[in-house]
């Protein structure tokens, strides 16, 4: 079953590549607006003109509003060739490198929204690249934020015990077992609902970081608490090892694969929990994209029928949890002997 | 089983207090306090508002009026809702149900279709069914709600099948039309639980396919199928009963975005609303009955757990 983690780390690969060169791949800044041609349905790519010549070079035709609603038709009478590696924005990889070239670009009059534009005529697919720095990063910076307080207090309860044990286990419990989104939302509005988005960030990451020390806290005590009564621990103590050296030199390396699958699965949640605050305006707000505020545009049911691609951010948070998940299944598998055996000789019993 | 009872009982007593004492540190963090809603209103008076502040002990430390609330409480009394004037409990007493309609359908046809595909998959691992079960169990397990919802949402919106939000058409109280509205999200709400369900049950199930008593069944000639539902849905009752203690908050968080997106009259957009209008009373009281309800639920899934199998109750 380890066949499932290469396909997951393939996708994550891909996202995480989007987002580190998002203002390489973008063809435009996330604030540009094409006034002209808002609720614009995604490009299309031609090789062949209205002539029936074959172009070794795509290009796209301007397009034309036909109605109010809004529709557009392209205008043949000039095909825009795209353009490949051109100076353009300045931006910054991973915001520190300097960097001006941009992969594609076509020139002015025609759009190359290649995910269609939302209602101000931004192009969706810039905006999904940029969207994502701000969304795939929150997870890691959330799971960093939570392995610190989780490995800390899950090493005092399941290793010092005692009362200690006891208070960090019932806050525990409690913060596992209680309605995640909802815990969230609480402490969301202990503060002003238009925090600018920097601030909204740290502030989302602080919450996530409160919550999710948690369940992580809860894993780790239970593997300490039946790591530390094997033999290897008494032995060492027997040699005269002191109680951090036995920590940290014997316990906790045991600890490292099922911290590491946990942590897998639980970026998903830090991801989903950014969305849906953002998605309810308690997030990341315009003009930055998130892809939770990028689906707000959703909401409305008529854009939603007649302009579908304003959904393309969910299927990126699809695509994300999807690839999260795939590793996460497939290290566990590979990890627990007992469902790969089930998984490898399932019925030999049955000849 | 008395006494297994009281023991999670009384288990239940310290969470309960935490429960509260995490609510009350929530309003006593947030800022402003009950009458700054009123202090803003032009048309009541600074000693009004002085004269209130007494009334209800809102001079008093904070432990003091953690003990009043802790009473306050026991009586039933959430406090008041500046939004909707009236009580919070009031309010509850509405929004609760419809979650619990909302979160029941999902349990329903979660497990009412966990059981058979857990049956199909387990038959053959490996094989055909199994191979497009995990695949659906996989998606269903990372669709997110906001993607499954809205995408329900349009294909209502698009073939006016189904109504696209709301729990009544309007002057319409009959059962048929709760039931309409009440599909499509639950539908999607069950849509994880019942990928969680199917998993579980599918690792159950194998785990005891293989077991002497299945063998000896199977040796005695009876067939695949009625060993399959005679042992392997008596195994299934375990894993059924312990997801639905563990799974619930995860349904009720996702149930918040659900009831957001399908305009659903439950406490997911009561609690949104109440954000908004920095209606803190409400706030609280929704964040102590979802956090209750969770608890309860874990506990009534223990106690199931142990009615059912003997071996826990020690």
């Amino acid at each position: 079953m380890r066949g499932k983690s290469v396909p997951g780390l393939l996708l994550l690969a891909v996202l995480f590549l989007g987002a580190a060169l998002a203002g390489f791949l973008a063809p435009y800044p996330y604030r540009a607006q094409h006034r002209s041609y808002f609720y614009g349905p995604p490009t299309r790519i031609h090789f062949v003109d209205g002539a029936g010549r074959f172009h070794w070079r795509p290009f796209v035709y301007a397009q034309r509003p036909t109605g109010p609603d809004p529709s557009y038709e392209e205008d043949r009478q000039r095909p825009y060739a795209l353009r490949f590696f051109v100076a353009g924005e300045p931006y910054r990889i991973l915001g520190i490198v300097p960097a001006r070239t941009h992969l594609l670009d076509v020139e002015a009059p025609a759009v190359l929204a290649l995910l269609g534009t939302d209602g101000l005529g931004r192009d969706i697919f810039s905006r999904l690249l940029f969207a994502s720095q701000v969304s795939l990063s929150i997870g890691l910076v959330g799971i960093l934020c939570s392995f610190g307080p989780g490995l800390l207090l899950g090493a005092v309860a399941g290793y010092l015990g005692g009362w200690w044990d006891r208070i960090i286990m019932r806050i525990a419990d409690l913060l596992v077992t209680l309605p995640g989104l909802f815990l969230v939302l609480a402490l969301r509005s202990l503060f002003p609902l238009d925090l600018d988005s920097r601030t909204a960030y740290l502030l989302m990451v602080a919450i996530f970081g409160m919550i999710g020390w948690s369940s992580l806290a809860r894993i780790l005590r239970g593997l300490l608490l039946s790591l530390k009564e094997q033999e290897f621990v008494l032995s060492a103590r027997a040699v005269g090892a002191t109680g951090s050296s036995i920590l940290f030199r014997h316990l906790l390396p045991h600890a490292y694969t099922p911290l590491l699958v946990h942590a897998t699965l639980a970026i998903p949640s830090f991801i989903l929990g950014e969305t849906a605050l953002s998605f309810l305006g308690m997030g990341i707000h315009e003009p930055y994209p998130s892809w939770g505020n990028m689906l707000r545009e959703a909401l409305s049911w008529h854009v939603l029928t007649s302009h579908g691609w304003v959904l393309s951010p969910a299927v990126a948070i699809f695509l994300t949890v999807l690839a999260f998940n795939l590793v996460g299944d497939g290290l566990r598998d590979f990890l627990d002997p007992k469902t790969r055996r089930l998984a490898r000789e399932p019925w030999f019993l049955r000849g | 089983m008395l006494a297994f009872l009281l023991r999670r009982g009384l288990e239940l007593v310290p969470l309960l207090a935490g429960l509260s004492l995490l609510t009350f540190l929530l309003a006593a963090l947030s800022p402003g306090d009950y009458l700054s809603q009123l202090e803003a209103n032009p048309h009541v008076s600074r000693s009004t508002v002085e004269a209130l502040r007494l009334q209800y002990g809102l001079d008093q430390p904070l432990p003091v009026q953690f003990w009043r609330w802790i009473r306050s409480l026991g009586s039933g009394n959430l406090g008041y809702s500046f939004a909707e004037h009236r009580p919070v409990t009031n309010l509850l007493k509405e929004r609760v149900p419809n979650t619990l309609l909302l979160v029941f359908s999902a349990y329903l046809w979660a497990i009412l279709l966990a059981l058979p595909a857990a049956l199909l998959a387990a038959r053959r691992p490996g094989k055909g069914w199994d191979r497009l079960l995990s695949v659906l169990v996989l998606v269903s397990l990372s669709v997110p709600a906001l993607f499954s919802g809205l995408l329900a949402l349009a294909w209502a919106a698009e073939t006016g099948w189904l109504p696209t939000g709301g729990m009544h058409d309007p002057g319409d109280t009959s059962w048929a039309d709760l039931l309409e509205h009440v599909v499509l999200p639950a539908g999607i709400l069950g849509l994880t639980v019942w990928a969680l369900f199917t998993r579980h049950l599918r690792g159950a199930l194998l785990d005891i396919l293989n077991a002497p008593f299945v063998v000896a069944a199977r040796a005695r000639g009876l067939p695949e199928w009625q060993v399959l539902i005679r042992h392997g849905l008596r195994v299934a009752l375990n894993p059924i009963l312990s997801l639905a203690g563990n799974s619930l908050g995860i349904l009720l968080s996702s149930s918040l975005l659900v009831e957001w997106i399908f305009g659903w009259p439950g406490m997911g957009t009561l609690m949104i609303s109440s954000i908004h209008d920095k209606d803190l009373y409400v706030l609280m009281g929704v964040v102590l009955v979802s956090g209750t309800l969770v608890l309860l639920g874990n506990w009534l899934s223990d106690v199931l757990l142990a009615w059912s199998d003997p071996r826990i109750r020690l």
